[in-house]
């Protein structure tokens, strides 16, 4: 039974991290697309995520899969061909990629100096989690105010002397 | 009336209608002079306001501060009498501003003439002023006695922001520039904005952008007195709260809007703006949280000042990177060539509030409690923090990484939608543990509210209670494994969280022997929080359904009909409307499931008698697990009996919109508790601290 469940979670941990590697992944998070005929089902899925990842060269923010736009209903196009040609997802991202530059795409590739953007904000996440474990969460803190004590400190012991002086 | 009034009635063309009101040309009045003086006044009074504060915070000279407050309070009535004047001249149509000559017309429905004040920059930088004005006043007249001393230096921060404010206003952002020749109609209002949620949208942004003055001047003062005084946290507290709320509406608005006007099905694109106007929510939200650790604990004073400044900072940042065209976006319908005089401000901003933190906050000291972090919720709290925080870094990120990838490699990267969707699943997953275990161990201490029973019990319950979730939204239908993973693994934790905030809540009035009225009285705060909380998870419900969503572009015959997710829809011919000034070509569909009629998609295009492009009108109808949304992409012009549609079936959008109410709701609550941040409540309360 703890041998089941320890596979079931180990397996849904390696589906989530497995969709995130390489460029791909998966489709966006806030807006996902389109409509095809004469696609098999997982051509459609290849042509989805590689059209998420190709932006419209004419507008901002969108994907070719959003936009209406001459120049992204082409790359679009092209797209649809390469995808029933039967070429694979690297083959197609290299082809745009050559053509356009890395420009077309939309999220950064992990290489070369683009390594940083996801670099980053990974380190951070870690440097941060590893100073919250240190500084924060293993270490109660004693604080040391150097002599200086608070109004409300100043009170109470004067409270405290007060009720001492009237026993 | 009579025959006779016909030829004067031909006389009243349309376009000459006012006539009498509108003789455009220089010299019928001069209300744009006016408003310029007035800007200009603005300038002296404010410059006036920042000097007599200055002096009198460092001689301590009321009857100076006095005078520095009257200067605020007459900065606002000039503003506001500034104000006046452009909509007085928005509506009679006086085109010899340029301003109201590029961004109105003689068709434009009052509502929108109205709301033609903050369609581009100057106006939008002029009602931006004229808030901080407003909250400016608000904070010159609303102190609390324990604070006066304190005041000259809130005096001298608002002012000093309104200098540069103004000094846009009179130089590179001018409202009331005029035009020579005259035209004799305007060019109109860009057609996206003619839409009913944006007369609502950008005045409730720049509300929370504006009312974050009120923290970033008391953090200011805080540092220049040294300390913290006895009612800075309540101030602070609850004008945090209210910029919160403000923004959270804004957010969303512009979702919505975006969702119905844009036509792409989806209400958030991490569009720069939209990524620039989320960094200071982040940093507010961050706010509160390290506000609840100082004061309980009074701890974090600094990092909550450092945290106001830069909340404030990030607001005139995302306008700097848009309107100086640093970073091209969907909102570029402002820019100008202010960028350098953005650029120097920010510097400067940055500059003396790093210099003034560097020598003074080390006055500025921690309570002396006896044992604070290690397992409890000011750790919680800080590792709340930390989340968001990592967030709005994440996005900082992304939103910049044109310029420096452009800076070190040479060549423009943008950085799209996909690259912040890889990270916000994680740090979703993170919100929620941090909500749900955060709330439930106890400060100090570190208790575990319902211990380990509760633990398993939660995470039994959320099966059932997820799986109405998966089976309600059809999660299965998910091809990609990751996003199936993610809805599952989600909607499990989501399920999880919100139960143990409900026994938290439910042990919270346990303790006071269900007396509902005693807790809403004495911790409204909390009530506040629990819905707000609430509200966040049933947001991030809302998300997860993105990851699936259906999608089919068709061309259709007027009499032809098409299938998409079980649904039947039947279009019948282009038809033309007339609504307020545009034009409609709508293609209404016919939507029945299972031969039932459900109701009309009226997806439309739409042409406005000043601009040529035709725009989109989204056809909606929505249930609680799904959206149908159509969009008109193409249509023959000739007979419309042909038309091209985009049909989407989006999930859980609605979901995402009633998260919106619950969190605003959730904010009024906490905003309206006399209690919170006052020192005395904890005599008054006694025991009833929970």
């Amino acid at each position: 039974m703890k041998k089941t469940i320890r596979v079931l979670i180990s397996k849904t941990f390696a589906l989530i991290l497995l969709g995130h590697i390489g460029w791909f992944g998966h489709e966006g998070l806030f807006a996902s697309s389109l409509g095809f005929e004469g696609m098999s089902e997982e051509q459609i899925e290849l042509f989805q995520r590689v059209g998420n990842n190709l932006r419209c060269p004419t507008c901002t923010g969108l994907s070719v899969m959003q936009s209406e736009a001459d120049f992204a209903v082409k790359i679009r196009e092209a797209a649809r061909d390469q995808v029933l040609q039967g070429k694979s997802e690297a083959e197609i991202m290299t082809f745009f990629i050559e053509r356009y530059g890395l420009w077309i795409l939309r999220k950064p590739p992990a290489e070369g100096f683009h390594v940083m953007a996801w670099g980053v904000p990974i380190a951070f996440a870690l440097l941060g989690a590893l100073f919250l474990w240190f500084f924060v969460w293993r270490k109660p803190k004693q604080v040391d105010l150097g002599g200086i004590r608070t109004t409300q400190d100043i009170m109470l012991e004067m409270e405290n002397q007060l009720a001492q002086m009237r026993k | 009336m009579g025959a006779g009034n016909v030829s004067h009635r031909v006389v009243e063309h349309p376009l000459r209608r006012d006539s009498k009101r509108r003789r455009p040309g220089y010299g019928d009045h001069m209300f744009a002079d006016y408003g310029f003086y007035l800007m200009f006044l603005c300038l002296i009074t404010s410059s006036y306001g920042v000097i007599a504060a200055l002096v009198s915070a460092k001689m301590r000279h009321r009857r100076l501060y006095r005078s520095a407050r009257v200067a605020a309070t007459l900065t606002f009535v000039m503003c506001f009498v500034a104000a006046l004047l452009m909509w007085y001249m928005l509506f009679t149509r006086d085109y010899s501003v340029r301003y109201i000559a590029y961004n109105s017309s003689n068709d434009l429905p009052s509502f929108y003439t109205l709301t033609a004040f903050w369609a581009a920059l100057e106006g939008s930088h002029f009602f931006w002023t004229l808030l901080i004005c407003l909250f400016s006043l608000i904070a010159h007249w609303t102190y609390s006695k324990d604070n006066e001393h304190i005041m000259p230096y809130v005096s001298a921060s608002t002012q000093f922001i309104l200098v540069w404010m103004f000094y846009l206003a009179v130089t590179y952002s001018d409202p009331f520039v005029r035009i020579f020749p005259v035209p004799e109609d305007g060019q109109g209002m860009n057609a996206l904005l003619q839409n009913p949620y944006m007369p609502f949208h950008p005045p409730s942004l720049f509300t929370g952008y504006s009312s974050l003055i009120i923290p970033f001047s008391y953090s200011i003062a805080a540092l220049c007195y040294g300390d913290i005084t006895e009612g800075w946290l309540k101030t602070v507290r609850r004008w945090t709260l209210f910029a919160w709320i403000f923004l959270t509406i804004g957010l969303f608005l512009g979702g919505r809007w975006a969702y119905v006007e844009l036509g792409w099905a989806g209400y958030w694109a991490w569009d720069p703006v939209e990524n620039s106007s989320f960094i200071p929510w982040l940093f507010s939200t961050a706010m509160l949280h390290s506000l609840q650790v100082q004061d309980r604990l009074g701890h974090l004073k600094r990092l909550t000042i450092v945290l106001a400044t830069l909340a404030f900072f990030f607001s005139f940042f995302g306008t700097f990177i848009t309107r100086s065209g640093l970073i091209s976006s969907v909102h570029s319908f402002a820019q100008s060539p202010i960028g350098p005089n953005y650029l120097a401000f920010l510097a400067l901003f940055l500059c003396l509030t790093i210099a003034l933190y560097a020598v003074r906050a080390p006055s500025i000291l921690p309570f002396d409690t006896e044992k604070v972090w290690g397992f409890s919720r000011e750790s919680a709290l800080v590792i709340t923090q930390f989340l968001v925080l990592a967030f709005a870094g994440v996005i900082f990120v992304g939103t910049m990484y044109p310029i420096i990838s452009e800076a070190i490699t040479g060549a423009r990267f943008n950085v799209q939608a996909p690259y912040f969707n890889a990270f916000a699943p994680y740090i979703g997953f993170g919100f929620i543990l941090a909500i749900g275990i955060g709330n439930l161990v106890q400060f100090k201490s570190g208790k575990l509210t319902g211990g380990a029973k509760l633990q398993i019990v939660a995470g039994l319950l959320a099966i059932p209670l997820s799986a109405i979730f998966i089976v309600g939204g059809d999660v299965f239908r998910t091809k990609s494994p990751f996003a199936l993973g993610a809805q599952i693994v989600g909607f499990w934790i989501l399920s999880w969280c919100t139960i143990c905030l409900i026994y938290d809540f439910y042990d919270h009035l346990k303790r006071l022997k269900f007396n509902t009225k005693l807790l809403l009285k004495r911790n409204l705060s909390y009530c506040g929080a629990f819905v707000a909380h609430i509200g966040v998870l049933v947001a991030i419900a809302g998300f997860l359904g993105n990851y699936r969503g259906l999608e089919r572009e068709v061309t259709l015959k007027a009499g032809e009909s098409t299938e998409l997710y079980g649904y039947q829809f039947n279009f019948d011919g282009i038809k033309m409307e007339q609504n307020a000034n545009a034009t409609h070509y709508a293609a209404p569909l016919k939507v029945t499931k299972l031969g039932k009629v459900i109701g009309e998609v009226k997806a439309a295009r739409s042409k406005y008698p000043t601009k040529a492009e035709l725009m989109h009108e989204v056809g909606l109808i929505g249930s609680f697990w799904h959206d149908i949304y159509a969009v008109l992409a193409d249509f023959d012009k000739t007979d419309g009996a042909t038309a091209t549609f985009q049909l989407h079936i989006n999930p859980t959008v609605r979901i995402v919109w009633i998260s919106a109410f619950i969190m605003i709701f959730g904010g009024f609550l906490s905003l309206f508790d006399r209690h919170r941040g006052v020192r005395s409540r904890d005599h008054v309360a006694g025991s009833w601290e929970v």
